[in-house]
């Protein structure tokens, strides 16, 4: 292997955070996905920040198409994770038009594509693609410096998992090389998935561009354009990462992740994990405060809370009210959410400035307990309120419901869940 | 424009024209350890906050613009917790927040020797902005008031000066300036610390002067006679030369959290059954001091339970919390109660440990099943007979107290004493560990 100890690398990071994934239902009507709130104070995006922080990669461009404004509000100048200074900077690229270039992103490749301009002005010698909309912790100077250890061309980040079509999988041989590779196929050729963190040489890249495919525009995606093409041609190869990590594509796995950090396999505090501190939302409000009542357990409280009822394995974001005798079970509610007094929420997920009036219930168990081993329906029966809707007393929000934001709910009102 | 509007603009305008001093040059020495390393005004206060926050919030929220903060004890915390003023948005072309410490000059160099001594040492900062009026606070006090009001009401009425009163029971009077005034509310008298009060009225240290006035009088007294305190000299000199000096009544919550009683009883009143509402406040910090704002939601486990409580960002609780106030980052785990309580940073409270009636400052190491204030007879702290009296134990910054340790009440335990390697396991009531040497067990 290659002595790397010396070697002077330029390294520039993009992060993909375009996509809105329709199954994240009401939750991504106003926002791009890797701007979902998360553990209380955090957005998903901001474990892909600080790890580059964290790496010290501290030029930072940000893909982003679909509703950027959250997004533009949460990087700021990037002071929140040191990207200011010289040669350092996060910036937000969006598609632009004018010139041969611009237009809308046609998939993940193309977006860097059309924004190589930040590649090659900042000199840098390696890109490293990561996705805005994953939970992980990585040093990534290891995948650097496996990458150049084996002086690759690409190197990809894996990890074994079961299989599931979203994901691409790869093949390795023992040193690491990717001999093969399917992007979302239903039949993998192994149970490395793809991570979506791609170590690239620059000049490989470059000439992957300008071939006569990539002038044709043949190169929209890493994983179905990219990859196949750079297999034939390239040395490519496989980084094994075997830390927790989780995707936020479906409401289950949104919920599924909040519980990994209430029983602390995701560790926002030893992970390094920044946020912006700049949220009016959160800099203005006081710690939290419990009541006499108050009866919480296994739950995380943000700043503002203030807790008269009782919390169980919930996850509560910046200035949550739980009034008396509510009860919130099971939930994850963000930023400035009411539960009135006597309402029980259980398995819900609320999104921002939510209110809930007195004595409703709201969502619960799904009828007769879906059975074990039956593939999860889309909403897992998880109720989810959109931003800013308010349900007025009395009302029955049945489990799998889904509120659209602003949603004006009247009192007393009886909601099925649609099948 | 609404008649309401216009005196809404008046009143921003108003505001705009009147430069801020806050006087944070305070020992406060009756708050003992707590401020044997910082300034009272940087006394952390209410989980998230130092006391001085409530001065500079309060100005922010009444739309003043420069802020100047007058320093001279263990300034370091003050001036890493100003920073450059942008947790309370006073940053910008004409915004600013500055510590203004003590400095040598033509004048001859000295120390502030009193509240208008300090001020007479910045008349160029003064003259730098001239203003209309300077709004003198002081950084020692918990309160939410809108200066605005006063602002306005010093204008309306003309008068040389105006001072901040409020009613207090006339039995604590005496620890106070006390007023005498007519019934236009123009003062008539004055006395600083009476024995025996006959006035109920008390000065809350909140002055708004018209600034040519200031100036002149601090040339003169200050200046010519060496007189430096605005209570003691100025006011009384005001008064002497025929000086319009007003009242204005504010009796909201405000209190001089500068005794450990007062310091504890403003904390239980956060979390009273009919608690002081922080929120409404419009309370601001400095969340870059101390990691706080990279601090994640509290935790509170499968055995935790938390009831009449502040709980900050980073805490990790798996024990019992009741009637107590925490600051980012304390642990307090499994099996393990804390109860009627003032817990600073980054304390850490062991398994089975329990604490009652207990101050301890940041980073305090409390061992296993050790015990902590509410036990032992009610003898008053014997080195401090006049801060700890009413059965609160105080532990300074980094003390360790090792497992099974017994603290009984009225203890201090200084600084950064490690009581595990002093030896000592059991401290009765009244007594204090000084870790340079080793109390009798």
């Amino acid at each position: 292997m290659k002595d790397v100890s010396l070697e002077p690398i330029r390294t520039v990071a993009m992060i993909l955070a375009g996509g809105r994934v329709g199954e994240l239902s009401v939750l991504t009507m106003e926002r791009p996905k890797a701007a979902l709130p998360f553990a209380g104070y955090y957005r998903i995006i901001d474990f892909a920040l600080s790890n580059l922080m964290l790496a010290g990669v501290t030029r930072v461009g940000i893909l982003s198409q679909y509703r950027p404004a959250s997004l533009i509000e949460h990087v700021g100048t990037g002071e929140s994770w040191d990207f200011v200074g010289l040669d350092r900077g996060a910036k937000i690229l969006p598609p632009f038009w004018g010139g041969d270039a611009g237009d809308w992103y046609q998939g993940n490749a193309d977006a860097v594509h059309q924004n190589w301009n930040y590649v090659e002005d900042y000199g840098a010698d390696l890109l490293l693609v990561v996705s805005g909309d994953h939970i992980y912790s990585l040093d990534y100077q290891d995948i650097i410096r496996f990458h150049l250890e084996r002086e690759a061309d690409l190197t990809i980040g894996f990890k074994k998992m079961p299989h599931d079509p979203h994901f691409g999988y790869g093949r390795l041989d023992e040193t690491g090389r990717v001999l093969e590779y399917g992007e979302k196929s239903n039949e993998p050729v192994s149970d490395h998935a793809s991570l979506t963190i791609y170590v690239i040489d620059v000049k490989a890249l470059r000439e992957v561009f300008e071939s006569e495919d990539g002038r044709l525009g043949k190169f929209l995606e890493f994983g179905r354009h990219v990859i196949p093409y750079m297999l034939e041609k390239y040395r490519v190869f496989g980084y094994d990462f075997d830390g927790y990590w989780a995707y936020t594509r479906t409401i289950p796995m949104y919920y599924q992740a909040h519980q990994d950090l209430i029983s602390g396999k995701i560790d926002i505090d030893a992970w390094g994990i920044r946020t912006n501190l700049q949220d009016t939302l959160v800099a203005d409000q006081p710690p939290a405060r419990f009541g006499a009542n108050a009866v919480v357990s296994d739950s995380l409280i943000s700043t503002g809370c203030q807790i008269d009822g009782e919390v169980i394995r919930s996850v509560l974001s910046p200035g949550v009210r739980v009034e008396r005798g509510a009860r919130v079970i099971d939930s994850i509610l963000c930023h400035n959410t009411v539960v009135g007094a006597g309402s029980v929420v259980a398995r819900t997920i609320s999104d921002k400035h939510v209110i809930l009036g007195a004595d409703c219930t709201c969502g619960g168990d799904a009828p007769g307990a879906a059975s074990e081993g039956q593939p999860l329906h889309p909403h897992g029966w998880i109720t989810v309120l959109g931003k800013k809707c308010e349900i007025g007393d009395r009302t029955v929000l049945s489990p799998g419901t889904s509120i659209i934001p602003e949603q004006k709910v009247p009192a007393g009102a009886r909601v099925e869940r649609r099948s | 424009m609404s008649p309401a509007a216009l005196d809404r603009s008046r009143e921003v305008q108003d505001l705009r024209r009147t430069l801020t001093l806050i006087l944070a040059g305070g020992v406060g020495s009756r708050l003992n350890v707590l401020v044997q390393r910082r300034a009272k005004p940087a006394v952390p206060f209410g989980g998230i906050y130092r006391i001085i926050d409530f001065a500079i919030s309060n100005a922010m929220n009444s739309g003043v613009e420069t802020v100047g903060i007058l320093t001279q004890y263990l300034p370091y915390s003050l001036t890493d917790h100003i920073g450059d003023g942008h947790s309370w948005g006073l940053v910008g072309r004409s915004r600013e927040a500055r510590i203004l410490p003590p400095h040598q000059g033509t004048q001859g160099s000295d120390w502030y020797k009193g509240t208008a001594d300090a001020v007479y040492r910045n008349l160029s900062y003064i003259e730098r902005h001239s203003p209309d009026h300077v709004l003198v606070l002081s950084g020692d006090h918990v309160y939410a008031m809108d200066y605005r009001g006063m602002v306005a009401q010093h204008i309306e009425t003309q008068a040389d000066v105006t001072i901040a009163v409020r009613s207090v029971p006339i039995e604590e009077a005496s620890s106070f300036g006390t007023i005498f005034v007519d019934d236009s509310g123009r003062i008539t008298g004055f006395e600083e610390k009476p024995k025996n009060p006959r006035s109920n009225l008390i000065s809350m240290g909140i002055y708004v002067f018209d600034t040519r006035v200031l100036v002149d009088r601090l040339l003169e007294v200050v200046g010519e006679k060496k007189r430096t305190d605005f209570g003691h000299d100025i006011f009384p000199d005001m008064l002497t030369r025929g000086d319009h000096l007003s009242t204005y009544r504010y009796e909201g919550y405000w209190q001089d959290v500068g005794t450990i009683r007062a310091y504890f009883d403003s904390h239980m009143d956060l979390i009273a059954p009919d608690p002081i509402d922080i929120r409404s406040w419009s309370v601001r910090t400095n969340l870059d001091e101390a990691r706080i704002g990279d601090r994640p939601a509290a935790w509170i486990g499968p055995n935790g339970s938390v009831q009449s409580a502040i709980i900050a960002r980073g805490c990790r609780i798996d024990g019992t919390v009741r009637n107590s106030i925490l600051s980012p980052g304390v642990i307090v785990e499994e099996g393990a109660s804390v109860e009627n309580s003032i817990l600073l940073a980054d304390c850490r409270i062991a398994a089975g440990a329990r604490l009652d009636h207990a101050i301890l400052d940041k980073l305090v190491e409390v061992g296993p099943s050790a015990v902590v204030g509410g036990c032992g007879d009610e003898t008053v702290n014997e080195r401090f007979p006049g801060h700890l009296d009413t059965g609160i134990s105080l532990l300074g910054k980094g003390a360790r107290i090792p497992g099974h340790c017994t603290i009984e009440r009225n203890v201090v335990v200084f600084p950064e004493s490690n009581l595990t390697e002093l030896g000592v396991s059991h401290v009765p009531s009244g007594d204090t560990v000084d870790r340079r040497k080793r109390t009798e067990i």
